[in-house]
């Protein structure tokens, strides 16, 4: 039984789970293979920009991790599986979905309802993960003080991936069975999409605060060489504007502590250079302290603070 | 970067030789006031304003300069006020520095009136230099801050009541004498716009400190520098001191002063070629993401 994206292509059947697994590898790209290990369970594993991220078996829609080393020992007695490539978004949303606890399920039937859930949870301003799944769409959509957010959406349908939410009116079958996760805070996942929901926040508005005081072009300056020094690193995040995109996989907490790191390094030392030292602390402090609360704790439980990145 | 690649003088390269010439002209300016080579060539107006006309060149070359910074910003952009009204307030200052020689001509061989178009251009000046540092400050302070903005107008209430005071002391000293109350006061206006859009200027480099963006209003410190010693001079501070430490001031007024328009139209260059070329100015400092940083 395929549990996740259902519509997506496997990859071409491969000998062993070793091979499947150098594949990832090879092309450092995210994705999953799922094995039956019964009629009842399926062990499933994470990888993140080739590397496996986590394991875990799944019974009864109910997740539970287990070691690398166990899901291999699985392999026996099992004779086919499958692997799918995934866009980083979907392999990301994945693992919080397997770390996470369902918690609400729900029936939407049209467009009218869901717009009317929406409405409901920007009220209660929830925050969480979203799985939707009809017959030719399988999703994911991450909400934050109620709002959807863009960079945290993926759908799986026939014509491939999309980060645009499908209209249900308009695909063949007309019911989405909605669940929403909650997430222990403890688990990896769950502090990566709080660590980015931070460090995305907290660049948007450093950005658009240095775009206020020095002018677009020499924003644009600044992308640019932050874009020139991510290259060789490979993450796939994008500075555009006052806006930081991060579609990137971190398949742990470290790895993405390094990056933002290295990021607000790197936009310090541009700010230090242009409004001087003073000022770019200045610039930091007063943004650092415009985003949540929730947010603020994160960063600064991983030393991603104002004074770490001016000289 | 194709106009760039049509020019073989990289920016970088361009700023150098405006640097240098600014040293060469420097020392021309300190060369003719001492040496005074040209008296026996020119004819003495010439000779006596020639400094004032090689003075010309850094004010005018700031105020291009600034105008050029303006023009890379986008109108709705909010830094574009801030060189708008820098770029504007060098101008008038262009237009001061010429009116000055203008007048000389004129009133070559006769007494200068008492009020001079000259005093517009100048205070105009302070106006538009006063503004550009209001909005400069308004920037860093945030938009709906209102701390900068009670600043600012805090710090242009005092200027006016101090120099009403020191008119009024002006006039009981004797100072001025058959000039009207506001001649005078516009005379001691001078140099308290200079020691507060001094003071404003030291206090924006200070939040600024070595960044690149700050460095204009150097330009406006200096300038502050060079009135004081005026001031202080048209105080009677120099019947207190020898005569090298008046040696030594005069020397200091008359090299900070036209030393006022290079640093500024030089970092107004400086900001100019970086936002034009961008990386490809040559005046930004690479650096890589390394593995120390985890």
């Amino acid at each position: 039984m395929n549990h996740f994206f259902s519509q997506t292509e496997a990859l071409p059947e491969r000998d062993s789970l070793l091979t499947a697994k150098s594949y990832f590898s090879d092309q450092k790209s995210s994705g999953l293979i799922e094995k039956p290990i019964d009629a009842a369970r399926t062990a499933i594993l994470v990888l993140g920009g080739g590397l496996p991220c986590t394991a875990y078996t799944l019974e009864n829609g109910i997740s539970n991790a287990i070691s690398l080393t166990e899901f291999s020992s699985l392999n026996n007695g099992v004779g086919s599986f499958r692997a799918i490539k995934l866009p980083d978004v979907a392999g990301r949303l994945t693992w919080l979905a397997l770390e996470s606890q369902k918690k609400d399920n729900l029936s939407i039937g049209n467009d009218g309802d869901w717009k009317k859930q929406l409405d409901q949870w920007k009220q209660d301003r929830f925050c969480g993960l979203v799985e939707i799944i009809s017959t030719t769409v399988h999703g994911f959509a991450f909400f934050w003080q109620g709002e959807i957010q863009k960079s945290e959406i993926i759908f799986s349908t026939p014509q491939g991936f999309t980060s645009e939410s499908p209209q249900i009116e308009s695909s063949a079958d007309s019911l989405w069975e909605v669940t929403t996760y909650v997430h222990p805070p403890s688990t990896q996942a769950y502090r990566c999409a709080m660590l980015r929901q931070g460090a995305v926040d907290w660049g948007h508005h450093i950005l658009s605060r240095y775009r206020e005081m020095v002018g677009q072009k020499l924003l644009q300056l600044m992308d640019r060489e932050l874009n020139r020094q991510i290259q060789p690193w490979q993450w796939n995040i994008q500075l555009e504007g006052n806006v930081m995109a991060d579609s990137h996989f971190f398949a742990s907490l470290n790895d993405a502590t390094h990056a933002y790191r290295s990021l607000f390094m790197a936009m310090g030392v541009q700010m230090n250079f242009v409004i001087g030292n003073m000022l770019t602390q200045r610039l930091l402090n007063e943004t650092f302290a415009l985003i949540h609360p929730d947010e603020r704790a994160i960063l600064q439980s991983e030393r991603l603070i104002p004074a770490a990145f001016s000289e | 970067m194709s106009k760039m690649m049509n020019s073989r003088i990289s920016p970088l390269h361009k700023l150098w030789i405006a640097a240098l010439a600014s040293v060469i002209l420097l020392i021309l300016i300190v060369w003719i006031y001492y040496a005074e080579p040209f008296i026996n060539t020119l004819s003495v107006f010439w000779s006596s304003n020639l400094v004032d006309v090689l003075i010309m060149i850094p004010a005018i070359g700031a105020a291009i300069a600034g105008t050029l910074v303006m023009r890379q910003f986008e109108k709705s952009e909010t830094p574009y006020r801030v060189w708008q009204a820098f770029a504007v307030g060098l101008w008038f200052w262009v237009a001061g520095e010429i009116s000055g020689v203008v007048y000389d001509a004129i009133y070559w061989d006769s007494i200068y009136p008492d009020f001079r178009l000259v005093d517009i251009f100048w205070l105009f000046g302070y106006f538009f230099l006063g503004l550009s540092l209001y909005y400069q400050l308004r920037l860093v302070y945030g938009a709906q801050n209102r701390k900068g903005r009670r600043l600012y107008l805090g710090l242009v209430a005092l200027a006016l009541l101090i120099t009403a005071g020191l008119t009024n002391l002006a006039d009981n000293a004797g100072l001025g004498e058959g000039s009207a109350w506001i001649i005078l006061f516009i005379t001691v206006l001078y140099p308290v716009f200079d020691l507060t859009e001094g003071a404003i200027a030291i206090w924006l480099s200070l939040l600024f400190r070595r960044g690149q963006w700050s460095r204009p209003w150097w330009g406006l410190i200096l300038f502050a520098l060079a009135d004081s010693v005026n001031t202080f001079y048209w105080l009677g501070g120099y019947d207190f001191i020898s005569i090298n430490a008046q040696s030594v001031l005069d020397f200091i007024s008359l090299v900070a002063y036209p030393a006022s328009y290079m640093i500024a139209g030089l970092a107004l260059l400086s900001n100019y070629f970086i936002l034009h070329y961008g990386e490809d100015s040559g005046l930004i400092k690479k650096r890589e993401i390394n593995q120390s940083e985890k």
